[in-house]
C-alpha cells in the first residue's frame, strides 16, 4: 500500500476513529512514519469551540426577534422549468409574429436542429441558473465550464449547420439583426433575473451572466426564424452576438451589484464574487 | 450512539421548524449548529473575537436565506455554503480597509498574523494547515476540523467531488511534507 492509497481512506475516515480501518492500511500506518506523522495531525481536531453565552444571545435574538414563517423554494425540477417556460414562451410568442413565409436556405432538417440546439442550451442554462439560487447546490463542472459548454455548443452547432461565406451588404443586415435579437432578448433576460433574485446569489456575476445569455437566446431563436440569410458570417455577428453580449452585460451588471453590496456592507443576501 | 444520519435527519427536522417560525427549533439549531459553524470561521489566522463577528454575520444571513433551503436534502452544505461565503466576503471587506486605510486602534485587534487558539494541539495543526494555499485549507478545515464528508464539502463549495478529492489530496501531500520538515528542523535545533 503506498501513501497515495492511504489518501483515499483519509477522506473518508475520521484520524481519531482507527477501528473500521482495513488491516493493510494500519500495516502501512505502523510502517510509514510520514503517513503517522499526518494521521496524528489530523487526529487533533481542535477543541470543540463553544460559542461565548453573550454572542449565542445576540445570534438568538436576531434570529428569533424577526422570525416568521416562509414558503420554501420550489423545488429543483419546478425551477428549471420556470426559466425553461420564460425562454419558450417569449421563443414562441416571437418566432410566429416575426415568421418569415420564405423557405429557409438551408435544409429543413438542418433548420429544425439548430433550432433543437438553442432550445437545448437554454436548458443547460436554465438547470444552471435554478442551481445558482440555492446555497449548498450540486455542481458537476464549474461555473466558467456550464458557460463554456454553452457557448461553445451554440458557436459548433453554427458552424455545422450554415454555410461559411459573407452575404453583402453585410455591416448593415448584421447590424440590423442584432439591434432586433437584443430588443427581443431584453424582456426575457430581465423576467430571468426577477426570477433569480427570489434565491440567494454567490455569484450574482455568473447568475446574471446566465441570465443574460438565456435572454439573448430568445433574441437568436426569434431571428432564426425570421431572418432569410444564411451567411455563417451574418449568423456569427448579427444573431449569436445577441447571448454573448447579454452574457457580457449581465456579468457586468452582476458585479456592480456585488460590489455596491460590498460597500454598504449589508450582510445579506449573501452575495459575493 | 447517535448515528451521523440520525444527526442528519435531526438537523433536517430543526431546520423545517425554524423555517415554519418554530421558536424551540431555531434555538435549537442556533444551539447545535454554532459551534460547527465558528471552528470553521475561526481559521488559522483568525482571532476570537473576529470569528464570532463573522458568526453573527453568518446567522444574518442564513436567516434572510432561510426560505432557500429545501427540505429534505443535507442541511450542512447549505449551511456552510453560507458561511463560506460570509468568510470570503469578509476577508474581502477586511483587505478593502486595509488597503485604504491605516487605521492604528485596529492594529491591536487585527485578525492578521495573531491566532486565539487554546491550546499546543491546535497551534500545531492551524500552523502546518495556515501554509498551504486557501482552497486547500478551507478543504482540509471543512472536511477533517468541522467533519463534513467529502460529499457534504462539494456541495458547500459549489464543486465536484471530484475536485475536492483532489484538493485533499494536495494538501495531505503538502502537510507529509510541512510535517518532515518540521521534524528535521526540530532534530537540528
Amino acid at each position: 500500500m503506498t501513501c497515495q492509497e492511504v489518501n483515499e481512506y483519509l477522506d473518508r475516515t475520521s484520524p481519531a476513529d482507527m477501528s473500521g480501518l482495513p488491516e493493510v492500511v494500519r500495516k502501512h500506518l505502523d510502517n510509514c512514519e510520514c503517513c503517522q506523522r499526518l494521521w496524528g495531525l489530523l487526529s487533533r481536531r481542535p477543541c470543540p469551540r463553544q460559542v461565548p453565552e453573550p454572542v449565542r444571545s445576540r445570534i438568538e435574538q436576531d434570529v428569533l426577534g424577526s422570525l416568521e414563517p416562509v414558503k420554501p423554494l420550489p423545488e429543483p425540477g419546478k425551477l428549471t422549468l420556470a426559466f425553461a417556460l420564460v425562454f419558450g414562451g417569449f421563443s414562441a410568442l416571437f418566432a410566429v409574429l416575426m415568421a418569415s413565409s420564405d423557405a429557409p436556405g438551408v435544409s429543413t432538417a438542418s433548420f429544425a436542429a439548430f433550432a433543437g440546439v438553442i432550445g437545448v442550451i437554454a436548458l443547460w442554462l436554465s438547470v444552471t441558473l435554478s442551481r445558482e439560487m440555492v446555497p449548498g447546490e450540486i455542481w458537476r463542472l464549474s461555473r466558467i465550464a456550464t458557460h463554456a459548454v454553452a457557448v461553445v455548443g451554440l458557436f459548433g452547432a453554427m458552424a455545422l449547420v450554415f454555410p461559411w461565406r459573407i452575404d453583402e451588404p453585410f455591416v448593415q443586415e448584421a447590424w440590423k439583426c442584432y439591434k432586433a435579437g437584443f430588443v427581443l432578448a431584453l424582456p426575457a433576460a430581465v423576467l430571468a433575473v426577477l426570477l433569480l433574485r427570489r434565491g440567494v446569489l454567490f455569484s450574482p456575476r455568473f447568475a446574471c451572466a446566465g441570465a443574460g445569455f438565456l435572454g439573448g437566446l430568445v433574441g437568436t431563436f426569434s431571428l432564426h426564424f425570421s431572418c432569410p440569410t444564411i451567411g455563417a458570417a451574418h449568423i456569427t455577428v448579427g444573431h449569436l452576438m445577441v447571448p454573448v453580449t447579454g452574457a457580457v452585460i449581465g456579468f457586468a451588471a452582476g458585479h456592480l451589484a456585488s460590489a455596491r453590496w460590498s460597500a454598504e456592507n449589508v450582510p445579506g443576501p449573501a452575495v459575493s464574487s | 450512539m447517535r448515528t451521523a444520519q440520525a444527526d442528519s435527519d435531526e438537523l433536517q427536522r430543526l431546520m423545517s421548524g425554524y423555517q415554519q417560525a418554530d421558536r424551540e427549533a431555531a434555538a435549537k439549531l442556533v444551539e447545535r449548529v454554532s459551534p460547527m459553524l465558528l471552528r470553521f470561521l475561526a481559521g488559522p489566522l483568525q482571532t476570537r473575537a473576529y470569528a464570532e463577528d463573522m458568526l453573527q454575520e453568518c446567522w444574518l444571513r442564513i436567516h434572510r436565506s432561510r426560505h432557500t433551503y429545501r427540505p429534505g436534502t443535507p442541511v450542512l452544505p447549505w449551511f456552510f455554503a453560507i458561511a463560506r461565503y460570509t468568510r470570503i466576503d469578509a476577508y474581502r471587506r477586511r483587505r478593502q480597509i486595509d488597503a485604504n486605510e491605516l487605521a492604528v486602534e485596529d492594529l491591536s485587534t487585527s485578525g492578521a498574523g495573531q491566532s486565539a487558539l487554546p491550546d499546543a494541539a491546535d497551534t500545531d495543526l492551524w500552523r502546518l494547515v495556515g501554509q498551504l494555499p486557501p482552497s486547500q485549507q478551507e478543504v482540509i478545515q471543512m472536511l477533517k476540523v468541522t467533519g463534513l464528508s467529502l460529499e457534504e464539502v462539494a456541495r458547500a463549495t459549489g464543486s465536484s467531488v471530484g475536485s475536492v478529492k483532489q484538493k485533499a489530496h494536495r494538501a495531505y501531500q503538502k502537510l507529509r511534507e510541512l510535517l518532515n520538515l518540521d521534524s528535521a528542523a526540530r532534530k537540528n535545533a
